[in-house]
């Protein structure tokens, strides 16, 4: 790729192995815009090597958060810690974080894309150029357009190849993906999954396509007015639900007495997500009702503690002949 | 200290931020002076169209680059503020912090003050050489100047230093609040008025805006290099407090 050689300046270290990703603290963040707060005392600590994904409705505080998170911004009052050293203006760890926002706004939009692996190549210590040339490939960027002549995909990419090819030891993309066209999702979720199997390292993930990126994220922070709202791995959390499916009475049989947070029906079978962890005689009786049971999907989940609107959908008969 | 941060330790010590022993931001500096250098020849061009249009009507008597570089201050003064306002946040984007990237930024404005001085001068030998070649009076430069003739080099780039130095450093701050607060960033010209007010009391500033001013604040007393210098130095150390306590907590804001 003519538009990617080896830069003409020199990096600032040689060195090409990622570093595993530190311990983050968020201890008591709090962010204030006018009346409005937008991060109300969060405190949580994400271990090191995984990849986490952050969920929120629009307007719940994400961006904001992951901003202070990156040292993008101050917080009013308390701190993000990484392996217990405060980060704002800590040059050791700023630099060890990549935080790509949608759109990838880190970079000159006057400039060509080329030009802004130059600049990354220079401040990035382990900027991987090989790496960067494939995924140019994959996500078929033209490096020599200027980034203001990029489509909105095309910028989303170029923020998702920026932030992958940092290679930091913590990447953390704020809904990175959302101007791509569903093959290259597919292309970032397997770029992500494969970069992270080939040297583990901390991933924050916040997205509103939950169930496509799902299957990545080992652990889920949901977020939801500035506050946390659940904080698991991923397993934990939607153990917490199940859902039952099999014949409607044998259904509503079972459920009698759980919070159900919603049913879907198809003729004579329904399906209830049930918030309520199974105990294993509760497991036996359900398939000896035979009565399917399997986790809850983590958007249905989501949108329930978020106090979103019903699951339940209306009863859907098949036409006649269709049967 | 965990062990996964220890082992990320040797990639982040290794790498010496620019500015703090570190290299030279060259990738920065470079796309800037470039820029400038294509600038200052097409002004110079300018300045040559508008020496040759009056030759060809009258006699030339009077020094049209004094007159004209009456604009150098302010481009640098917004090149300084498209550092801050541009350059900076991207830097810090890319991880560098405030401080670090701020040095990084003092270093590029530096240079430029230095280039655009030693153009400025050099615009004087060059408009001297041209006068003593076509027969042109060279009398003595009109206008509040540490200067009064084409020859005194020394003097005349030790002026456009602190007067650029000065400029550079107010637009800097400029440049900063704009970017971090927007439309009310056009109070911090305020401050950047009144310090231009206060350094025209010992070296010119030439520009039309303010000349009226400045004149007026001059016609009680002289020149004076070192009192200018003390005074530019003041001002850009002024300016650098305001700067600094735009930049060092400055959130960075999502490009539309």
């Amino acid at each position: 790729m003519s538009g990617l050689s080896t830069p003409t300046y020199p990096r600032e270290s040689d060195a090409a192995s990622v570093a595993p990703g530190g311990r983050i603290e968020v201890r008591h963040v709090s962010q204030r815009f006018g009346d409005v707060l937008a991060v109300d005392d969060v405190s949580f600590t994400i271990e090191p090597n995984r990849i986490t994904g952050l969920l929120g409705r629009n307007g719940s505080g994400k961006t904001t958060l992951l901003s202070i998170m990156a040292a993008f911004r101050k917080p009013d009052a308390g701190g993000v810690f990484i392996d217990g050293e405060p980060l704002f203006e800590n040059p050791a760890l700023t630099s060890q974080i990549a935080f790509i926002r949608e759109g990838g706004d880190t970079v000159e939009s006057s400039e060509k894309v080329s030009e802004a692996f130059r600049y990354a190549a220079w401040l990035r210590p382990n900027w991987d150029a090989d790496y960067a040339e494939r995924l140019v490939e994959t996500f078929r960027l033209p490096v020599k357009q200027k980034i203001d002549r990029l489509s909105r995909g095309q910028r989303s990419a170029l923020g998702i190849i920026l932030g992958l090819a940092a290679r930091t030891p913590i990447a953390i993309f704020d809904e990175t993906y959302l101007g791509l066209d569903a093959p290259a999702r597919y292309a970032f979720a397997d770029a992500v999954l494969a970069d992270y199997m080939d040297a583990p390292r901390t991933f924050i993930l916040s997205t509103h396509l939950i169930e496509e990126m799902a299957p990545l994220f080992e652990s889920v922070l949901i977020l939801d007015r500035g506050t946390v709202l659940a904080h698991r791995d991923t397993e934990d959390l939607l153990a917490e639900g199940t859902a039952i499916t099999g014949p409607v009475d044998q259904v509503d049989a079972f459920t009698a007495g759980m919070r159900v947070i919603g049913r879907r029906t198809l003729g004579r079978t329904a399906s209830a997500m049930a918030m309520a962890p199974l105990d294993a005689a509760q497991r036996q009786r359900a398939a000896a009702d035979g009565l399917d049971l399997a986790p809850i999907a983590l958007q249905d989940l989501f949108v329930h503690l978020t106090g979103g609107a019903p699951i339940a959908t209306p009863d859907v008969t098949p036409r006649e002949g269709t049967s | 200290m965990s062990a996964s941060m220890s082992s990320a330790r040797p990639a982040s010590s290794s790498r010496r931020p620019a500015g703090v022993g570190g290299r030279f931001p060259w990738i920065v500096a470079s796309g800037q002076l470039a820029f400038t250098l294509l600038s200052a020849v097409g002004f110079a061009v300018a300045v040559a169209v508008v020496v040759i249009s009056i030759a060809w009507r009258s006699d030339v008597t009077a020094s049209i680059w004094e007159a004209s570089s009456n604009a150098v201050p302010w481009y640098a003064a917004f090149m300084a503020g498209y550092t801050f306002y541009q350059v900076v946040p991207l830097l810090v984007a890319n991880g560098k912090t405030r401080r670090d990237a701020s040095i990084d930024a003092a270093q590029v404005i530096g240079a430029q003050t230095l280039v655009i001085s030693l153009l400025t001068t050099l615009g004087y030998l060059v408009e001297w050489a041209v006068y003593r070649w076509q027969g042109w009076p060279l009398g003595t430069i009109d206008g509040d100047h540490l200067f009064t003739r084409h020859t005194q080099v020394g003097a005349i780039f030790w002026e456009s230093l602190l007067t650029i130095s000065v400029w550079s450093a107010i637009g800097a701050f400029v440049g900063a609040a704009f970017y971090r607060y927007e439309q009310w960033g056009w109070f911090s010209l305020l401050p950047a008025v009144l310090i231009l007010i206060g350094v025209g009391l010992f070296i010119t500033t030439k520009a039309p805006l303010f000349e009226n001013v400045i004149e007026h604040a001059l016609s009680g007393g002289g020149r004076s290099l070192p009192a200018a210098t003390v005074a530019a130095a003041i001002a850009v150390a002024i300016s650098a407090a305001i700067l600094w306590r735009i930049v060092r907590d400055m959130p960075l804001r999502r490009w539309r």
